[in-house]
């Protein structure tokens, strides 16, 4: 259990560090390195990842998003989702870093399993 | 196993890749698009946002501070007036970059580079018209004088200062949205800002258009149904003032009637792009004589498409020269429309027909010369390389002629037979440096500083008011106006032959205009300018009802109160519908009608001829009068595929006063002769149709069937970044002219008082960033017709710290 919390908080705290100096698919490298750096199965793997970058871009963009009111969030989900849900924005905004972290941890860590006797 | 899922997921994690990171799956790169650091989640601006700030910029010679009220309005303290424009580019790029890119890209024909292929015509249409040939001009006589150069240098100076600070997270949603990034800013940038506004105020033009339908009806009933002066007529400059006589009179070339009047052949170009002729204004000035202070009060609302971001941003500029306030353009240094302590300034488009064709012939389709004064001269080819996004460039090769541009040839946009093509003269091609008369009247002190300033304003021509503290009011249109004998430019003109050319301009200090009347008020409502005893020949596209009712107000009103001005800017009064009502009335056959149409009718007569927004009868009324206009003209005005115009509204309406068996009411595709009671009866049937849908989807108010609504400049592209649904009155003709997504875009009005007390507001916010709370702020204040108390601030204001945000500015 230490394990698998340790790897959604370092999940988490890779793909927010590295974000700073890298574009979006800065997710996919935080997932790789979880998934190479830290020994677990398959579907632990990829829930770390999902859950740790999942909470820490949806709690990032919720309270950005909060701070605006909700005014963007309105009007690019109308945009591009047809629907009048911030909240929804948000999911989905969310939910595409965590997918690519989680698919990446899993590349990463059957890599791992390459050099594993 | 651990190769078959490393295999499956790499692959998915390369799919995930592309399909995120790429337009070519998906219409946006989701990935980047919605990702927290670098997607638009960084364009959400928290609505306490903290605007203070202390910046070092290079560039900058002195030390500036930048006040922001909470309306976020900056007001410019500097030094020197350079550093002013500097921080006033710098803000401008900071708030409405995006924007200012954009509306410089479409000027210069540029759209293609961001939206691909579907903007080829508009950019090659852009080329033709020979936009960025007219900035060229622009640009070099602006360049050429000192002062202007500096300003627009430190001016272009502070944008790029801006864009060089820009960090890609942070770059306009527009531009994550459509997948660029903005290049440098340059003066030439600033020219072709200059070119889309004269393109959009004076470049409506109908040659084609009337050129067919001379052809088709002929000269006597073409003179009626196209007249340019009607009986109802209020024009800018009082009737029966007198004018200097021309020093010669202008005869047509003996070859007119042949070549000219009668031609053989309609044409077969109809024009895409036209600016809306509804690009107008009201403004007035009243004289201290009519107003309770004792000082004169002007008032000013340019009528312009309703956009977001819009199209103005409001400003204060505080130098140790001038102290100016108003709105300024996004792409332009200065204040355009506003005061400073001693004066106040504001415009009408003229809507003078500054723009004619000439029908010219190529030797063949090599372009390289034409036909001209007996000899084949040789064009001037310019190769406009248009960059389309995703595609190769598109090369355009455009003919340039003595008169200008060939805009339409055998490869745009028609085919046209035996090598014959048109090109085009235009006064926005004319060496001018407007920029000039701004600078001046941001400084101006009385009428004699108004009077220099604006003989530097040659395009688009304008109807300029003006009032001081001194007293005195003023209003002139100004601009170089093209000299013309009697019909020149109406109708597309040979080529050939050098008779037909322009014969120079208006002499300036002919330009229509009055100084302090005896009747203490000025106003202009993009009327024609002056009555039938004006020695010139000046055609145009002239609004005639919006005059009338401000003339007949201003005559009557004394001890006015800035209240008073305010009240008359959101007129709803249709004196339109007060002149055709009757005649819908008293023709219709009553005992014809259903239950529908007879209320329909009720409505009407019960109207108190106000376009209110939950009036009912609006709507009926313009129908009604629009099924009308068509039945009477569309059995004469139908040419198989060549363009025709509808005449203008007063036509019909001023005939059917006149005389009510006017000779265009038959249908002449009947065997019947159907009279004015037939065809009124008619019209309101068929527009029943209409009214009855519009009824049952709860449509029939007038707000509601307007819809007035403030796009954003990507139009149905980002309809949620729009303002639809607005409960605005007013229309057509109206002093408040709100249509649909048209209508007042500033609405300002200035006391001449000491303090000087103005008031405006316009359809939008000062941030141009959808995510900002500033971004549409002022917009259901500027439904409901209510202004801001505008904030002109001192040093006494700066010192006792009232202000909500300070910027400071320093050199690096």
């Amino acid at each position: 259990m230490i394990k698998l919390s340790a790897a959604t908080i370092i999940s988490g705290l890779l793909y927010f560090a590295l974000g700073l100096f890298l574009p979006w698919w800065s997710s996919f490298i935080a997932g790789l390195l979880v998934g190479l750096l830290m020994y677990q199965n398959y579907l632990a793997s990829f829930l770390t990842a999902f859950i740790g970058v999942c909470l820490v871009a949806c709690g990032y963009i919720f309270a950005v998003s909060s701070f605006n009111e909700h005014i963007l969030a309105k009007r690019i989900a109308l945009l591009i989702l047809k629907q009048d849900s911030p909240e929804l924005l948000i999911a989905v905004s969310g939910l595409i870093s965590a997918v690519t972290a989680g698919t990446a941890a899993i590349t990463g860590r059957s890599f791992m399993l390459f050099f594993k006797k | 196993m651990k190769y078959l899922v490393f295999s499956i997921t790499l692959i998915i994690n390369v799919a995930l890749f592309y399909v995120l990171g790429t337009r070519e799956i998906l219409p946006l790169p989701l990935g980047s698009f919605l990702n927290m650091q670098e997607g638009i989640w960084q364009n959400a601006e928290p609505v306490s946002e903290d605007f203070n700030d202390n910046l070092k910029l290079k560039g900058i010679k002195g030390s500036v501070n930048v006040y922001l009220d909470d309306r976020l309005v900056p007001h410019i303290f500097a030094e020197q007036e350079t550093d002013a424009y500097f921080v006033q580019g710098y803000l401008h790029a900071k708030n409405r970059l995006w924007q200012m890119e954009f509306q410089t890209h479409a000027a210069a024909g540029r759209i293609s580079e961001i939206v691909g292929e579907k903007a080829i015509t508009f950019d090659r249409n852009q080329r033709r018209i020979g936009m960025v040939y007219a900035a060229e001009n622009a640009l070099a006589a602006m360049e050429n004088d000192a002062e202007t150069k500096s300003s627009l240098d430190a001016y272009t100076a502070g944008i790029n200062a801006y864009i060089n600070s820009l960090q890609k997270s942070k770059l306009p949603v527009e531009y994550k949205l459509l997948g660029y990034e903005p290049e440098q800013w340059s003066n030439f940038k600033s020219a072709l800002f200059t070119k889309q506004m004269t393109n959009t105020l004076a470049g409506y033009d109908r040659d084609f258009e009337m050129t067919n339908a001379l052809k088709l009806l002929g000269e006597e009933n073409f003179q009626i149904l196209y007249g340019q002066l009607p009986d109802s007529l209020y024009p800018v400059i009082p009737n029966g003032t007198v004018y200097n006589k021309p020093l010669a009179e202008l005869l047509p070339p003996e070859t007119a009637d042949s070549l000219y009047f009668k031609r053989k052949d309609s044409v077969a170009i109809s024009e895409d792009f036209k600016p809306n002729p509804e690009n107008g204004s009201n403004n007035w000035a009243v004289s201290g004589a009519r107003t309770q202070s004792g000082k004169p009060i002007l008032a000013n609302d340019p009528h312009l498409g309703l956009t977001l971001p819009s199209i103005w941003y409001e400003i204060q500029i505080h130098t140790p020269n001038y102290n100016a306030y108003g709105v300024s353009f996004p792409g332009l240094p200065g204040v355009v429309i506003g005061f400073n302590d001693s004066i106040s300034f504001g415009f009408t488009n003229a809507g003078r027909d500054v723009k004619d064709y000439y029908e010219i012939q190529f030797k063949d389709q090599q372009k390289q010369q034409y036909f001209f004064n007996n000899q084949w001269i040789s064009t001037q080819r310019r190769i406009e390389k248009i960059k389309i996004k995703d595609a190769q460039t598109f090369m355009d090769t455009v003919a340039y002629t003595v008169f200008g541009p060939v805009t339409y040839d055998q490869s745009f946009k028609n085919a046209l037979a035996e090598n014959k093509a048109y090109a085009l003269k235009w006064v926005a091609h004319d060496t001018s440096n407007i920029l000039k008369m701004w600078l001046l009247l941001n400084r101006a002190h009385n009428l004699n500083d108004y009077v220099e300033a604006i003989t530097y304003f040659n395009a688009p021509g304008q109807n300029m008011i003006f009032a001081s503290k001194a007293g005195d009011i003023a209003i002139k249109q100004q601009a170089t106006f093209p000299l013309r004998w009697k019909d020149q430019g109406l109708f597309v003109m040979p080529g050939f032959d050098s008779s037909y050319m322009w014969k120079g301009y208006i002499p300036m200090e002919d330009n229509p205009r009055s100084f302090n009347p005896v009747e203490g008020y000025v106003s202009s409502a993009n009327q024609r300018p002056a009555d039938s005893t004006y020695p010139y020949f000046i055609p145009g596209s002239y609004e005639v009802y919006r005059a009338i009712t401000i003339n007949r107000k201003l005559a009557s009103m004394y001890g006015i109160t800035v209240d008073d001005m305010k009240s008359l800017q959101n007129d709803n009064y249709n004196v339109f519908a007060e002149m055709a009502r009757p005649i819908l009335l008293n023709y219709v056959n009553r005992a014809e009608l259903d239950n529908d149409q007879k209320r329909f009718v009720s409505l009407i007569e019960n109207w108190n001829l106000k376009n209110d927004p939950d009036e009912m009868a609006v709507v009926c009324f313009e129908n009604w009068w629009d099924s009308l206009q068509t039945t009477v003209f569309k059995d004469e005005l139908t040419d198989g595929q060549n363009s025709l115009m509808l005449p203008e509204k007063f036509v019909l309406l001023e005939a059917l006063r006149r005389d009510t068996a006017f000779k265009f009411i038959d249908n002449i595709k009947t065997p019947e002769r159907e009279d004015l009671n037939t065809q009124v009866t008619q019209a309101l049937k068929k527009a029943s149709m209409q009214l009855r849908s519009l009824q049952s989807e709860d449509k029939l108010k007038w707000s509601k069937f307007k819809n007035t609504t403030v796009y954003h400049l990507l139009k149905n592209n980002a309809t949620s970044f729009a303002r639809s649904g607005l409960m605005n009155g007013g229309g057509k003709g109206i002093v408040n002219a709100t249509q649909h997504d048209h209508g007042p875009s500033w609405r300002m009005i200035v006391e001449m008082t000491t303090p000087t007390l103005a008031y405006g507001i316009y359809p939008g916010g000062q941030s141009g960033n959808p995510g900002s709370r500033f971004y549409d702020n002022f917009i259901d204040d500027w439904t409901k017709g209510q202004y801001y108390k505008l904030f002109i601030m001192d040093p006494v204001d700066v010192k006792a710290g009232k202000f909500k945000w300070k910027m400071s500015i320093n050199p690096a």
